[in-house]
């Protein structure tokens, strides 16, 4: 041992075994038995030392006694909000609207005022969004990696979303479950289940937002120029400008509040953007959504990269081995047409009471109706009420009490679209 | 929730809660603060899906998580107006209080990444391995960010003395 060594591993005195007095390695014995014998390292040592004691706070910051007694509550009551994941998981349809229908919610909501002074950032970041001859994206939001896109959970951890879009081309990963868009067709697939679905247009409003962020923009901006109770700040920070938008749950509550904190924009929310000063691009964003006196943060955009090099083949790439079904055509709902949302339900479940295999096939098109056969053949209705709106949600919700075979009775909020190629009515989720 | 998942969170409440309280109370300064962040962190757990059956040193884990949790409430903290410091009751609270306030002025002429692995071994009495495993850098990084910033602070203690 010798001096250099010593100053090189002077932490290793400071560890936690050598401080409670366990047993000391090679080479702490070697450096103790140095200072022995050299007084320029034992006076560092020492000086360590008393550096320790002043930063070490000599009155332990004790938990109260009541503490754990009310940590063991909280963790009693802390049920989980939503259903069952296995009722969600079968919404893979993308349940809530497009992105039109969200414009139209806004626009309709009251008249225009008299343009807010942060409308000019969400503009001209639209602006630059457009422009990008491809996108790179890297957002995290609070949902799980197998569920459709729009879900969120304010309780969830965080998942990565790796966003790519280049010329019509786009790409939406999570994890498990990821979608690719040629400008047309859609394809989307999980990974862990060996499913996959394809279809037209874009299923997913926050898909939408995600591939195209101008849209994102362009809403904030006609949501700047309405009067909505919407709160803006904006500050200026090094070289970056912060607006902050805090808005209202958007969507139609006045029947239920079912869908309320299901999605971002089914929130009350504040949306905090960062634009650089300079080039007016949008760099990054935090979503929070708030209940009551607390907020939750949901969602980050923890990268814009603009014009990134990205290859077309690699968007497009799709897995082997899974078989892609497109769900949504032109039978869906087609034994459903010209009844109301309600009837339908309740048509859907007398089917499912016989297990009438081609009735459910063309009512359930978003699940393989045989996954469904064990929890449900022989169920009966013991209640149905009227269907309600609730949210941004594009159908109705069918409020339905039922008796499976087993006994056991549930209650369950049947979704229920027809916003299908047949305009007939199909189940969407909720079962 | 299914009652192996909240046995397993009732039982790390009751090993590392107090722990955690420690790391959450040396972080955020008040005790409202630390007992909500503790709370809000195995109200999270309980709510999840995560699993928890495979997480293989459960006190690093949580300590990990607590620590995100804390870094959010910092960062929520500066954008609101949400006053810093919080009225003490008892006279305990208050020695405990300015303590840590007198450390985390001294903590201040470091680096962050410095400052944090120090008070983890010092209010917290985590080993070096634990910090590591917590922060997810390699022990020997953690025990150069320790020796540099000791080194630092003991400069400067010496030209105060
Ligand atoms: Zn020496």
């Amino acid at each position: 041992m010798n001096c250099e060594i010593f100053k090189q591993n002077i932490a290793e005195l400071f560890d936690e075994s050598v401080a409670s007095g366990g047993e000391q390695s090679a080479i702490q014995r070697e450096m103790l038995e140095h200072i022995e014998t050299c007084a320029d390292c034992k006076a560092l040592y020492e000086e360590f030392c008393y550096t320790m004691d002043v930063l070490t706070p000599s009155v332990n910051a004790e938990p109260s006694v009541e503490f754990s007694r009310r940590l063991s509550e909280r963790i009693e009551k802390a049920t989980p909000k939503r259903k069952s994941l296995h009722r969600v998981l079968y919404r893979v349809g993308g349940a809530v609207a497009s992105v039109a229908a969200m414009f139209l919610v806004v626009i309709n909501l009251l008249p225009a005022t008299p343009a807010k002074a942060s409308s000019g950032y969400f503009g001209k970041a639209a602006a630059k969004l457009n422009q990008a001859q491809s996108l790179f994206m890297r957002i995290s939001m609070r949902t799980m990696p197998a569920e459709n896109f729009d879900f969120l959970d304010p309780t969830a951890e965080f998942v990565e979303h790796t966003v790519q879009r280049v010329g019509e081309a786009w790409r939406v990963d999570k994890g498990d479950r990821v979608m690719f868009g040629d400008g047309g067709q859609w394809w989307q697939w999980v990974e862990s289940w060996n499913n996959g679905w394809t279809g037209y247009g874009v299923p997913s409003v926050l898909v939408d937002l995600m591939v195209n962020p101008q849209k994102l923009m362009q809403f904030e901006k006609s949501l700047a120029e309405a009067d909505l109770g919407v709160i803006y700040e904006t500050r200026n920070e090094g070289g970056l400008t912060f607006v902050t938008v805090t808005s209202p749950a958007l969507g139609d509550w006045l029947e239920s509040n079912y869908m309320y904190m299901s999605s971002i924009l089914e929130s009350d929310s504040r949306r905090e953007y960062a634009f650089d000063r300079r080039t007016k691009e949008l760099i990054a964003a935090s979503v929070y959504v708030l209940y009551g006196t607390e907020e939750e943060k949901v969602l980050t955009v923890d990268q814009i990269i603009y014009n990134a090099p990205i290859m077309s083949a690699d968007v497009a790439r799709l897995p082997e081995g899974i078989e892609f079904v497109e769900p949504l055509n032109a039978n869906s709902g087609a034994r459903f047409v010209g009844i109301s949302a309600r009837q339908a339900a309740v048509k859907v479940f007398e089917a499912m009471k016989i297990w009438d295999v081609e009735v459910l096939r063309e009512g359930i098109p978003f699940v393989d109706v045989e996954r469904l056969r064990d929890d449900y053949e022989g169920v009966t209705i013991l209640e149905v009420k009227d269907a309600v709106r609730s949210g941004l949600y594009v159908g109705y919700f069918v409020p339905m009490k039922v008796q499976y075979r087993n006994g056991k009775s549930e209650e369950l909020m049947v979704a229920m679209r027809n916003d299908t190629p047949s305009g007939g009515w199909i189940v969407d989720g909720g079962i | 929730m299914k009652p192996e998942r909240n046995t397993i969170i009732g039982r790390w409440a009751e090993l590392y809660g107090a722990d955690l309280y420690r790391f959450a109370r040396f972080r955020l300064g008040s005790v409202a603060d630390a007992e909500d962040a503790v709370q809000d962190l195995f109200v999270r757990l309980a709510t999840s899906s995560s699993d928890l059956g495979s997480v293989a040193s459960p006190r690093s884990f949580l300590i990990r998580s607590l620590r995100n949790l804390c870094i959010d409430r910092l960062k929520r903290r500066t954008l609101s107006t949400t006053p810093l410091t919080e009225k003490m009751d008892i006279e305990q609270e208050c020695e405990a209080e300015s303590e840590i306030e007198r450390i985390k002025v001294l903590m201040r002429h470091l680096p962050e990444e410095q400052s944090e692995v120090i008070s983890m071994r010092t209010a917290q009495n985590l080993s070096f391995a634990e910090i590591a495993e917590i922060l997810d850098i390699p022990t020997t990084t953690v025990k150069s960010r320790f020796a540099y910033g000791i080194d630092k602070l003991r400069k400067m203690l010496n030209d105060k003395k």
